[in-house]
């Protein structure tokens, strides 16, 4: 059965920028023509740079924005046409940590939403306290929401968003602004809902949680979907058995060159960060015997700090598909 | 069925939202020092202002009565600055809690719920009308027990004539909330708006010492028709439809504006779907 079923999403904006007398009118299209089905009781991942277009995706997908083209059907229902059924369907968590009143306790939260979502009383009861002892908050229903922390809201979030026992649950960048220990923890209770028979879609740029937590990924890089699949065929279509990683002082022109001569049909991709030239190496042709790697650079006056020999990540998909780094535009940590 | 389906998306919701407003505006102490302390101090001034200008054997009175009708200043000050708190803070709070509750962050996930959007501007009406009944009620009390406010009406007039506005409050948040939604510096238009009805409808002096033009703009102004549909209550007694006049044009123009921020309000809907500006832009 498929749960959600997208077909050639797109999605424009109109900004208008300047003084009025000299208004300019910009057309932004932060998602253009995104096509993908989900099948229920899958963990789905949008992973992407910042400004992707994921969560414009998850907007249209909860109804909050009308697409400028294309359609969406969650188990069937028109999220323009049916939107009221789809509303019921599938519940979504936006990011942001003020999604939930701080005045108010866990229980006042958890039962004020009920009411909006229109559950009953006693259904929203028994449910409030099925979710709160499966996510581990139950002690905490009679705390201020400001009481509690950051993961421990994300959790509360969590339990707001399976209320109504949908069928599908949409989250987008679930796992920012959380510490390292609070996310692992929040990515086991995903794996947790997923295993109760309900389908996620999640968004994320951390390469490692689509990783980890899908079933399949689908990589978002300007609005569009550069490819899909779970992330071990990913991996392995990368074409590539290792990936060696260097950091050295420098790294000139010259060097690609060299290594382009020396070990032909393997790519080295130069980036610098923070000071320090990171060089990926992408092992596609035979092996690559390290101590020659080191000569080579050597002669160009280049000093290796560190080797890192590692098996292909997601990020090395993406690099490999778009030509930039994931995440290279913000300052997180590329692993926790 | 049906009238099921209606009380769980329309009256529950309306109930849980201003049940939830009354919950965090009462959990911050600012909320006592507004209900309790603020109504008490905010007439002085003027009734202090009033005994200056009335001159040290009460000669000013005699101008003032014949401008205002009554010669009880204070009583007459006392109303006016009640009613006009109990206006104001509605227009004030209702607007807040929708204000904030976009800049918050939990606008847009009330947005994906199946809930009407129009129980959450109902509900937070209900809320700021419930609240502000208290500083309405300790005000009257302390001036009544003083002895400067002399309430010759019964109470069940004045709540009677209190409700004749609340479909004008309703309509004018329902409009605002369309604003708030539309363009970020609504506040601001609302802060205008408060200013001016202070001055045009007459609520710390005697409409008749407005110039001519002004007179009859603030006697359009439904707020007018209730402030002084109050205060003729509260001096000299009576019953709300002895003023069918005045109670008509007040419910009147209240639906109005409903039916018209209504629409508003759904055309905004619309328009911030298609141009996503819910929250962040
Ligand atoms: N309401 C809006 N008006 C104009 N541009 C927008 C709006 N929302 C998003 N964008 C633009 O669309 C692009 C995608 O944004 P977004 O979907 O938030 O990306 P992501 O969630 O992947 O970081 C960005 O370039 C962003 O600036
Ligand atoms: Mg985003």
């Amino acid at each position: 059965m498929i749960a959600l079923d997208v077909d050639g999403l797109r999605k424009e904006f109109t900004s208008r920028s300047g003084p009025p007398w000299r208004r300019r009118r910009e057309t932004v299209t932060a998602v253009d023509g995104v096509s993908f089905s989900i099948p229920a009781g899958e963990i789905f991942s949008l992973l992407g740079p910042n400004g992707a277009g994921k969560t414009t995706c998850i907007k249209m997908l909860a109804t909050l924005l009308i697409p400028t083209a294309g359609s969406a059907r969650v188990l069937g229902h028109d999220i323009v046409k049916e939107e009221q059924a789809v509303r019921r369907l599938m519940t979504a968590v936006l990011p942001g940590e003020r999604t939930l009143f701080w005045k108010l306790t866990v229980r006042e939260n958890l039962r004020y939403f009920a009411a909006l979502y229109g559950l009953d009383r006693a259904f929203t009861d028994r449910r409030i306290d099925e979710l709160t002892s499966f996510f581990g908050v139950a002690e905490k229903l009679g705390a201020l929401v400001e009481k509690l922390s950051t993961g421990q809201r994300q959790k509360v979030v969590l339990c707001r968003a399976l209320l109504p026992d949908p069928a599908l649950i949409l989250l987008d960048e679930p796992t920012l602004g959380l510490d390292p220990h609070a996310a692992r923890s929040l990515r086991e209770m995903i794996r947790a809902i997923r295993d109760q028979g309900k389908t996620v879609l999640l968004t994320t740029h951390y390469m490692y949680e689509a990783d980890e937590l899908s079933d399949r990924v689908a990589i978002i890089h300007n609005g569009r979907i550069v490819c899909m699949d779970s992330p071990a065929v990913l991996k392995r279509s990368l074409n590539a058995n290792k990936i060696i990683r260097l950091e050295t002082d420098v790294w000139p022109h010259e060097c690609t060159m060299a290594f382009d001569r020396r070990f032909p049909g393997n790519d080295a991709v130069a980036e610098e960060r923070d000071g320090q030239m990171h060089v990926t190496i992408m092992v596609r042709s035979g092996e690559i015997a390290i101590g020659e790697l080191a000569g080579m650079v050597n002669e160009y006056g280049a000093m290796i700090t560190t080797v890192r020999v590692e098996e292909p990540s997601l990020e090395d998909v993406f690099i490999e598909m778009t030509g930039e780094r994931v995440e290279s535009a913000d300052a997180e940590p590329l692993l926790v | 069925m049906q009238s099921h389906s209606w009380y769980r998306r329309f009256i529950h919701p309306v109930f849980s939202v201003a049940w939830r407003d009354i919950r965090i505006t009462t959990r911050y102490k600012s909320w006592f020092v507004a209900s309790f302390i603020w109504p008490i101090i905010f007439p002085f001034s003027l009734i202090f202002l009033g005994q200056g200008l009335a001159g040290p054997d009460g000669e000013g009175v005699e101008s003032f009565t014949a401008l205002a009708g009554t010669s009880d200043y204070s009583s007459f000050l006392i109303v006016g600055s009640l009613v006009w708190m109990f206006v104001n803070i509605n227009l004030w709070m209702g607007g807040l809690s929708l204000m904030t509750d976009r800049t918050r962050g939990t606008f847009d996930t009330h947005w994906t719920m199946p809930v009407s959007k129009l129980a959450l501007v109902v509900g937070a009406t209900l809320a700021s009308l419930a609240l502000n009944f208290v500083p309405m009620v300790v005000a009257i009390g302390f001036y009544a027990a003083i002895g400067w406010l002399e309430m010759t009406g019964s109470i069940v007039q004045v709540i009677l004539a209190i409700l004749t506005v609340v479909p004008f409050l309703l309509g004018f948040l329902l409009c605002f909330a369309a604003l708030t939604v539309r363009f970020r510096e609504a506040g601001i238009l609302v802060q205008v708006l408060r200013t001016v009805f202070s001055i045009l409808c007459g609520l710390q002096f005697p409409l008749a010492v407005l110039p001519p033009v002004l007179q009859s703009i603030g006697a359009a102004i439904p707020l007018t028709h209730f402030i002084d549909l109050v205060r003729t209550i509260v001096i000299h007694g009576g019953a709300v439809f002895d003023h069918a006049a005045s109670v008509a044009y007040l419910l009147g123009s209240g639906i109005a504006l409903s039916a018209l921020g209504a629409i508003a309000f759904e055309l905004v809907r619309r328009s911030v779907r298609s141009s996503g500006l819910v929250t962040g832009y």
